[in-house]
């Protein structure tokens, strides 16, 4: 550096510029930086900069981390090992790395998994202890146990265990959002091959959920069955070693920690914590050391309070003498709970628990006196937190409510916010449904979580707003803020749970479904009278399109609702819009109604157009606005006024085009972009201008097909796609002879 | 390890003398492991080298197990580790060649392994040095990335930075080291 010593902001301008230029195409840089750079100094340390990334490579590209694994990997992948050949890797552990490997007979190709297994001459002593123990471990055949092969020692002198290779996928992941039953039955497969195992004496030592893969098939199979003692009997633990390096400390059992002598019981605890966290999808301890009891499952996961809980805290018993007193005993327990008989399993009385706590203490006597000022310094310290988690579930609620019903509202309105809004409310959810497990009896905490389920439901997809086009999620998310909603006294807010739900079946078609969640949120309502001329207008959609009766009344209500309420004019305006729209939807398609239809359409714009100028950064109001556009041109279509409708949908095109740009993943803008289209499409059509109309035809077509690729369950855009297809049939008509051909288009 | 994790959830608190206490705390017993295996004669054992470092990886994966906010933090420890294993070890080979500090010790030789850049580790380690008194956030990148062997993503999580900002100042940190480095 000739620099001298160079300021921060020297160093700062460098940087920018260095991030500014490094993007460009080298022969533009120097005009660049005679652009933007006076300082000499600063440029000349860019450019040599510059210089060295050019070169740079793959300097530094991989971590040293990845250099040893490659390393290691390369140099064995494609070795042959006895009659194996290395194919590639499967991952690697504390005792060696494991490959996938086929024999390469001339008859038949068998793949298996090799583990080979570090340590030099403790690694010769492993192998020889295999050769002592390959009759039994090799004779263990369970349609649910992967199965011990062979053995031996590279010619490097590198010891090696062939095992049956499994593709497969760990337990606990394998169930994830699996339901209980389904998990327990997969579970008692596992039971059966570790009983199986424990009849020929054999004691697996290390069931974990790594190691129990299940197969695409859900075949549940468990591996390493008895290398976990192999290698305990023949590896040395090195002095500053602990003991976790032979087992996984979180599923092995306290005997197996305190270092005393292991048996089934040991299989029994490993299987209990394994059962712990298949059924809650968490560890029982988390960050503490297993040698205490593990909380009950029922705290994390409510539905398994009861039988499941006794049944897991019975295997997980500290004292193994209390646990179940083999496999076969814990698989019978889990029947009888699946078959709905009492289980064997009870949840200790207060006495039984004092007695069984002196047991223990007597059990493990050289802990005594530790175990004794561990309880002392738990108990002060849960005092302690109990304080502060009172206060903390005030500060967590606080700021999520603070990000569900401020932050979100007030980004809500910005173009292109819809991803952020969705992140935004699915991470405070995730600290309300923490705290509303608390806090049952807590009204206002249910409201706000009712609240934020409306919220992630109205990102997922509420219909006609911005949204992610998720209408399954949305319904699922309405469904929990009605679940709560029924339980908690405040009729308005279970009314617009209701109509959210009204909304989102409308969408899917279900327009009895709609009507009768409209309606029994028409009854909820009270006093807020923008939500009920909402409602009445739901409803008058309802009946409309899903033909069961005329829903001008409705609709009609819905504006006298309004004339007598006083709230804020852009929300009355918008409300009052809503009502004029659908009117004039209505009268459009009645017969010799088409000037009454254009005078609702006319108002409609009017309340929109003053709403959009009331808030002009306010994307949902200009959305509107060019939505009435397009609605009116459709009754200008009907009425063979396709210029009026040209002018119209030209207008709103742009508008949904900036909006659209604006904010990509918003499907709702597709549709309107559809909608407009559409309308342009048959305006043409009127003309007979074939080619302008075939092309906003295929616009539309575009669009929808991306749209019901996104959202599968969207039935409404399918339906609204043998329109299009008509539009195209017939712009393609009145084109043959052109290179274009109609089976383009043909549904598929 | 509850002390380890204790001083884990200190450091994210926002406690900088627990990251000071943990180094320390793990430090002693990863780098006697790393020394007993980069030292020991070769036994004709291919995997022998690279096996010392993964026991040193064993131990940290045990600690992935800890928590999911931990992890970062751990990693975070574990490059600070390698980095001066790496380096001691290089000092060490150095003092011990004829030749002493001018003998370069390469990242290939050091580890054993086939790396697609020969550079000197101690060299290395001294332009980090320098760079982190200019751009202090560049040299935890190089840190946690090349020594922690952390993703970008996972990078960006440990110090509290968008990804692609990780991504950037990545990009200009590799510059720089690579000038420092090829100056004789």
């Amino acid at each position: 550096m000739t620099l001298g010593a160079p300021s921060e902001a020297f160093w700062d301008r460098v940087r920018h510029l260095f991030h500014a230029v490094v993007e460009l195409a080298p022969h533009t840089r120097a005009a660049f930086l005679d652009r933007e750079c006076a300082d000499a100094d600063a440029r000349a340390e860019v450019e040599s900069l510059l210089a060295a990334h050019d070169e740079a490579g793959t300097f530094l590209g991989k971590s040293i981390w990845e250099l040893i694994d490659t390393n290691d990997h390369a140099r064995l992948t494609g070795r042959t090992i006895g009659a194996y050949r290395l194919v590639h890797p499967l991952g690697h552990g504390g005792m060696g790395s494991v490959f996938l490997a086929v024999r390469d007979d001339e008859q038949f190709s068998q793949r298996v998994a090799i583990k080979l297994v570090r340590g030099g001459a403790a690694g010769a002593a492993l192998v020889r202890r295999f050769r002592q123990e390959r009759q039994i471990l090799a004779a263990l055949e369970h349609p649910n146990i992967a199965r011990l092969l062979d053995g031996g020692t590279t010619f490097d002198g590198l010891p090696y265990l062939v095992m049956e290779y499994v593709d497969g996928t760990p337990i606990h992941e394998y169930c994830r959002g699996k339901s209980t039953p389904e998990k327990l039955k997969l579970f008692l497969n596992l039971c059966d091959a570790v009983q199986y195992a424990h009849r020929s004496l054999v004691i697996h030592r290390d069931i974990k959920p790594a190691n129990v893969l299940v197969t695409a098939d859900g075949v549940a199979k468990l591996l390493d069955f008895g290398i976990a003692k192999l290698m305990s009997d023949t590896v040395p633990v090195p002095a500053d070693a602990t003991i976790t390096r032979l087992m996984t400390p979180e599923y092995a059992s306290p005997e197996q920690l305190l270092g005393k002598p292991v048996t089934t019981a040991s299989d029994v605890y490993s299987l209990g914590v394994l059962l712990f966290e298949l059924l809650t999808e968490q560890k029982p301890f988390g960050e503490r050391t297993p040698l205490s009891e593990p909380p009950l499952p029922s705290t994390i996961t409510k539905p398994l309070r009861g039988d499941l809980d006794n049944i897991v805290l019975m295997a997980m018993e500290v004292d193994p003498a209390r646990r179940y007193g083999s496999v076969e005993k814990l698989a019978d327990d889990i029947r009888r709970h699946l078959s709905g008989h009492p289980v064997a399993a009870r949840r200790a009385t207060f006495g039984y628990r004092a007695a069984k706590f002196v047991r223990r203490n007597r059990f493990y006597v050289t802990a005594v006196i530790a175990m004794l000022a561990v309880a002392i310094i738990a108990f002060a310290a849960t005092l302690r937190q109990k304080r502060l988690a009172e206060h903390r579930f005030e500060q967590v609620r606080t700021l999520a409510r603070s990000v569900v019903f401020e932050l979100h509202d007030a980004i809500a309105p910005l173009p292109g916010s819809t991803p952020a809004r969705a992140l935004l409310v699915q991470r405070a959810l995730v600290y309300l449904d923490a705290l509303a497990a608390d806090a049952e009896d807590n009204k206002p905490l249910q409201l706000e979580l009712i609240g934020a389920y409306l919220k992630i439901g109205d990102v997922q997809g509420k219909p006609y707003a911005a949204n992610l086009g998720d209408t399954r999620g949305a319904m699922a998310s309405y469904r929990k803020a009605l679940a709560i909603a029924e339980a908690v006294d405040d009729p308005a807010m279970l009314a617009e749970v209701h109509d959210r739900i009204g909304f989102v079946q409308q969408r899917a078609l279900r327009w009895r479904d709609a009507l009768s969640h409209h309606q029994t949120a028409l009854r909820l309502r009270q006093h807020d009278d923008l939500a009920l001329a909402r409602t009445w207008v739901a409803i008058g959609d309802c009946l409309y399109i899903g033909r069961f009766g005329d829903p001008r009344e409705s609709y009609e209500n819905a504006l006298r609702v309004l004339s007598r309420t006083r709230a804020s004019r852009a929300e009355l305006l918008r409300e009052i819009a809503r009502a004029h729209q659908h009117l004039g939807g209505y009268f459009s398609r009645q017969p010799n109604q088409m000037q009454r239809a254009l005078a609702h359409h006319d108002a409609a714009l009017k309340a929109l157009e003053e709403c959009a100028a009331l808030a002009p950064s306010d994307a949902v109001a200009r959305r509107n606005f060019a939505d009435q556009l397009v609605m009116k041109a459709t009754a200008q279509n009907l009425m063979h006024d396709s210029a009026g409708a040209l002018a119209g949908t030209e207008r709103a095109l742009v508008i949904f085009k900036e909006l659209a740009a604006a904010d990509p993943k918003n499907k709702e803008a597709q549709h309107d972009l559809a909608f407009a289209y559409e309308q342009i499409s048959l305006a043409f059509l009127l003309q007979k201008r074939w080619p302008e109309c075939k092309r906003a035809a295929e616009e539309v077509l575009a669009i929808r097909n991306h749209l019901i690729e996104a959202d599968p369950t969207n039935r409404e855009d399918r339906r609204e796609l043998s329109r299009t297809y008509g539009l195209l049939r017939e712009a393609n008509e009145h084109l043959t002879g052109t290179e274009h051909s109609t089976q383009r288009y043909t549904v598929e | 390890m509850s002390e380890v994790t204790r001083l884990l959830r200190d450091w994210s608190a926002g406690n900088p003398e627990a990251r000071d206490e943990l180094l320390e705390l793990v430090y002693d017993p990863l780098h006697a492991i790393a020394s007993r295996h980069l030292n020991r004669e070769r036994e004709g054992h291919t995997l022998e080298p690279a096996a010392l470092v993964h026991e040193l990886y064993v131990r940290f994966a045990e600690q992935r197990r800890v928590n999911w906010d931990n992890r970062a933090h751990f990693f975070a420890v574990a490059a600070q580790v390698m980095r001066r294993i790496l380096v001691d070890h290089a000092r060490r080979k150095k003092s011990e060649k004829r030749g002493g500090a001018f003998a370069p010790i390469t990242i290939s030789a050091e580890l054993d392994v086939a790396a697609p850049e020969a550079f000197d580790v101690v060299a290395l380690d001294f332009a980090v040095d320098e760079l982190a008194k200019i751009y202090p956030q560049q040299a935890r990148i190089i840190e946690l990335r090349f020594y922690g062997g952390m993703t970008i993503d996972e990078t960006a999580d440990a110090l509290g930075i968008s990804a692609a900002t990780v991504s950037r100042e990545w990009t200009m940190a590799r510059a720089w080291l690579r000038r420092a480095l090829s100056i004789p």
